[in-house]
């Protein structure tokens, strides 16, 4: 992560820029260079005997993507489906994966002395995945480690064994 | 410089293939000039390449090499078979170094000495015949030898760098600038070049940076214009005196030495045939211009020798700039000499063809997105567009043909190093082999190419090692003693069959079922042939009763049978006791685009590859049977085929299709030799398809082949139907089998 890390000009503290999204009540930041874009919900294309947080594969600019649904993943929001519906395209291990949630708050930079160690319990994601709190005021932001959760097994999205 | 070496691998390569396919094909007793010839210049391209490219131990065999072909080229020695193994061994030693310099592992230092004592005796047994000079003078001096080269690049030209450039020719030798290009003027840039690159070498590495048009490359072949003249100044310190001799024969016809031969080594290959019968012999002269091999040689020959030590000398200055006019006198002629001289084709990255591929993928997308939605247009009011639309639709298919068929390559470059393998392999065994291969022009995919070798080298040794029975043996049982390999490769609708076909003792069933027992695999008797078969691609699997270094270790069949499978592909085995084995490989011509019928299950679209598809009918009720309640049967002219509901198969509980089928549409497809009905709702046309890798974004999907993309944008997934039909199989199994399908 370190070599992501920016740094300010006159200011020598390391600063993280995020991606805010709510899951129900909780705020959830992940790494903005993760990011390829944030695009409306379509419709897609389902995929059979896949898990129902997977919503299916959608067809982006010509590429096929798969469309997960936090919400379902952790029982977070209404999984509704309409116009204000987000999806957070992530760019992760040479990968597209498309990511629905229930909204985008923003974008935050946080300073090194803003970041708080992981939780012991405390969230719907899994602590393994939590690399770590960022608080700014009253807010808090649990800053996840998005690429280490969509390759994880429970994600379902890479093939376990990557055999030939 | 590093950027070249790939090229030189890749040529490097061919070179080698071609002297092996040679070497297998000539006739000992009467053997061909010209395939001693097509030998000989292989080994000295790669000699040529090595040396320029600092491959020492690459340049330092092929010498030897060179050296024992030339002479049996000039019939100063006879070709023995001794000799043919020789060769064919320096050739595996050379493909071994090539492979060491790519990255691979090292050839032990023991083979390469053993491999040139080989050769350097049987250069030593010839000796005295041929002639003392050559003889005398190792080539690799001449290799060393520095030639002193003008270079005339036009300048201005757009994305050209001609720092890099002047940086990348001073990394090769010594450079000097002698009119920089540019400015107002537009001059073209002067340069002297002093390296042990021949001229066609640095045309080459230019040709990287600059199309070739646009740079001219003369030899200072000033002291070329007598035959023995250059023999004597190999201490390239040339007294006055010489120098003033060259600069004047260089004026009066040193020049017209080159001219005359320029058009008539490029003219016709006959002109170059004709030189070659006699000694052509200038074969380390740097020969101007990116020549082809067969023209250098011929051009250079009549003087004796001359090639050989006249780039020794550095230029004099005098001489440089009497030979800069001349070198743009010169270029026209030598350009139109080289094209015809080089096949004609270009070497292109392989990436800039999937890309071409890809894009012209997207645009078939795109115009049949457009077809689609033109479709609900007054075909009156909207003639023009509609008939633009038409044309669009064929000129895009047209293109994609085009563009599909730059990956398509003959399958002769996986069946030629089969003679060789066969060859070592009988040897080996003790056999006797005749290899036959039919159809090696059929054209696959490139793809495919690289990957195939591999299986099918492993099917072609297991034949030979299991298939094929001793002489002995095939004399006892009434057959020849010479056994037959035969490979042969023809396109079947739109996949292309490869068949490794032997006349030798077939499989054995009873060994294969002993064997599967032995491994402690569920089987019994009332398995179908080709079912046991199919058992030798299980992992592990080896009848062989002893393990050689050919087969027997039970690695591979099912290597055999993944590599296959990752291909999209299929492999099938069709045997008889004692009339021998025929193992079929099947591919798809290409995995980039199908055709494919696509059908509606409930709310989802899903496309049928349209090589599976036999038929699509409506059933009455009458036809409809069921079986102990639960599968459903359909009977189609007296054939009873299981009926699987996609819907089912795929927990779609949306679609009506699964409760009536009366009111629904089957589609009869075909995978490995079992037929079945696919129970949809309503199929929705035929079409061409892009197939898109789903793996790329995200995972494997059970009974789905990949995803395409339809024409109103969105995604549809592509059925595998082997899957689907296998999947469908296993209830019908004993369950002896299940039990190790699930093992598996």
């Amino acid at each position: 992560m370190t070599e992501q890390l920016e740094y300010h000009h006159g200011q020598s503290k390391a600063v993280r820029e995020l991606l805010v999204f709510t899951l129900g009540q909780e705020e959830y930041g992940i790494d903005i260079l993760k990011v390829q874009e944030i695009r409306g919900y379509e419709a897609v294309t389902r995929i059979a005997n896949a898990p129902a947080f997977i919503k299916g594969v959608v067809n982006l600019r010509g590429s096929i993507v798969p469309i997960v649904d936090m919400r379902i993943k952790f029982g977070l929001g209404e999984p509704v489906y309409n116009a204000f519906t987000v999806v957070i395209i992530l760019n992760i291990f040479q990968r597209t994966v498309g990511m629905v949630v229930d909204g985008v708050s923003d974008v935050i930079q946080l300073a090194e002395d803003e970041l708080r160690d992981p939780p012991e319990f405390g969230s719907v994601v899994e602590t393994t995945y939590i690399e770590g709190l960022g608080t700014q005021g009253e807010r808090m932001v649990i800053i996840v480690d998005i690429e280490r959760l969509m390759s994880s097994d429970e994600m379902a999205l890479v093939d376990i064994t990557d055999r030939g | 410089m590093s950027q070249f070496h790939q090229v030189f691998f890749d040529e490097t390569d061919e070179h080698l293939a071609t002297m092996e396919s040679v070497l297998l094909g000539v006739d000992l007793a009467a053997p061909d000039g010209e395939d001693l010839n097509a030998i000989f210049r292989a080994a000295h391209s790669i000699k040529g390449g090595a040396a320029t490219f600092g491959f020492a131990d690459l340049a330092a065999l092929t010498h030897i090499l060179e050296n024992l072909l030339d002479k049996v080229r000039k019939g100063s020695m006879r070709l023995t078979a001794d000799m043919v193994d020789a060769c064919l061994n320096a050739k595996d030693v050379l493909a071994g170094m090539l492979g060491a310099h790519r990255g691979g592992e090292a050839v032990a230092d023991s083979a390469i000495s053993a491999v040139e004592s080989w050769l350097e005796r049987l250069v030593a047994g010839g000796h005295g015949e041929a002639h003392p000079v050559i003889e005398s003078v190792p080539p690799a001096a001449a290799a060393a030898a520095c030639a002193t080269l003008y270079v005339e690049l036009d300048c201005c030209l757009p994305a050209t760098d001609y720092q890099a450039l002047l940086q990348s020719l001073t990394a090769l030798g010594e450079l000097s600038v002698v009119q920089e290009g540019g400015g107002k003027d537009q001059l073209p840039w002067v340069l002297i070049f002093t390296s042990t690159l021949a001229a066609d070498e640095v045309a080459e590495s230019l040709a990287f940076s600059i199309s070739p048009e646009h740079f001219r490359i003369t030899q200072d072949h000033g002291q070329q214009d007598e035959g023995d003249f250059g023999l004597f100044l190999s201490s390239s310190i040339a007294s006055p005196t010489q120098t003033a001799a060259a600069s004047i024969a260089f004026e009066d016809d040193g020049f017209g030495l080159f001219e005359p031969l320029v058009p008539a080594a490029g003219d016709s290959a006959p002109a170059a045939d004709m030189l070659y019968e006699e000694d052509g012999f200038g074969l380390f002269a740097p020969v101007a211009g990116p020549a082809a091999a067969p023209a250098a040689p011929a051009m250079l020959h009549e003087e004796e020798g001359f090639g050989l030590f006249a780039p020794l000398e550095p230029a004099a200055p005098e001489q440089a700039v009497a030979a800069v006019p001349a070198a743009a006198a010169v270029a026209p002629p030598r350009q139109e000499r080289a094209a015809p001289a080089v096949e004609n084709s270009i070497r292109v990255n392989i990436d800039k063809v999937d890309l071409l591929l890809n894009l012209v993928g997207e645009l078939v997308i795109t115009q049949s997105m457009l077809t689609q939605s033109s479709q609900e247009l007054d075909a009156v009011q909207y003639e023009r567009l509609l008939g633009g639309i038409s044309a669009l639709q064929r000129n895009s298919r047209e293109l994609q043909e085009a563009v599909m068929s730059i990956r398509m390559t003959p399958i002769a470059f996986v069946f030629n190093r089969f003679p060789r393998v066969v060859r070592d392999l009988a040897g080996k065994l003790g056999k006797q082999i005749e290899l036959k291969m039919v159809g090696e022009n059929t054209e696959l995919d490139k793809g495919f190419i690289e990957k195939l070798a591999d299986p099918l080298t492993h099917l072609v040794r297991n034949s030979l090692d299991h298939g094929v029975e001793s002489p002995e043996v095939r004399v006892a049982k009434g057959k020849s003693a010479v056994g037959r390999l035969t490979l042969r490769a023809f396109h079947q609708g739109s996949s292309i069959v490869i068949e490794v076909t032997d006349d030798g003792a077939g499989l054995n069933r009873e060994r294969i079922l002993a064997k599967a027992r032995e491994r402690g695999m569920p089987v019994n008797d009332a398995l179908s042939d080709s079912e046991v078969w199919g058992l030798i691609f299980e992992a592990g699997f080896s009848t062989a009763t002893e393990v050689t270094d050919v087969s027997g270790r039970g690695v591979g069949m099912d290597v055999v049978k993944r590599n296959i499978q990752s291909m999209g592909g299929r492999i099938d085995i069709d045997s008889m006791p004692d009339f021998g084995t025929t193992i079929s490989i099947r591919l798809p011509l290409t995995l980039a685009i199908m055709d494919g019928m696509s059908v509606r299950v409930g709310r989802d679209i899903y496309v049928i590859p349209l090589s599976f598809v036999l038929e699509s009918l409506q059933p009455q009720a009458q036809e409809l049977k069921t079986v102990a309640g639960r599968g459903q049967l359909v009977n189609v002219r007296g054939q009873y085929l299981p009926i699987v509901s996609l819907a089912a198969f795929f927990g779609n509980v949306d679609a009506a299709a699964a409760s009536d089928p009366t009111s629904a549409i089957l589609v009869i497809v075909e995978a490995g030799g079992y037929q079945l009905a696919l129970l949809v709702d309503e199929l929705i046309g035929q079409q061409q398809f892009v197939v898109k890798n789903l793996e790329t974004n995200y995972r494997k999907v059970e009974g789905m082949s990949g995803a395409t993309i339809m024409g109103d944008g969105r995604v549809a997934l592509i059925l595998d139907i082997s899957i689907i039909a296998r999947h469908n199989q296993r209830p019908a199994q004993t369950a002896a089998r299940q039990a190790m399908t699930d093992e598996a």
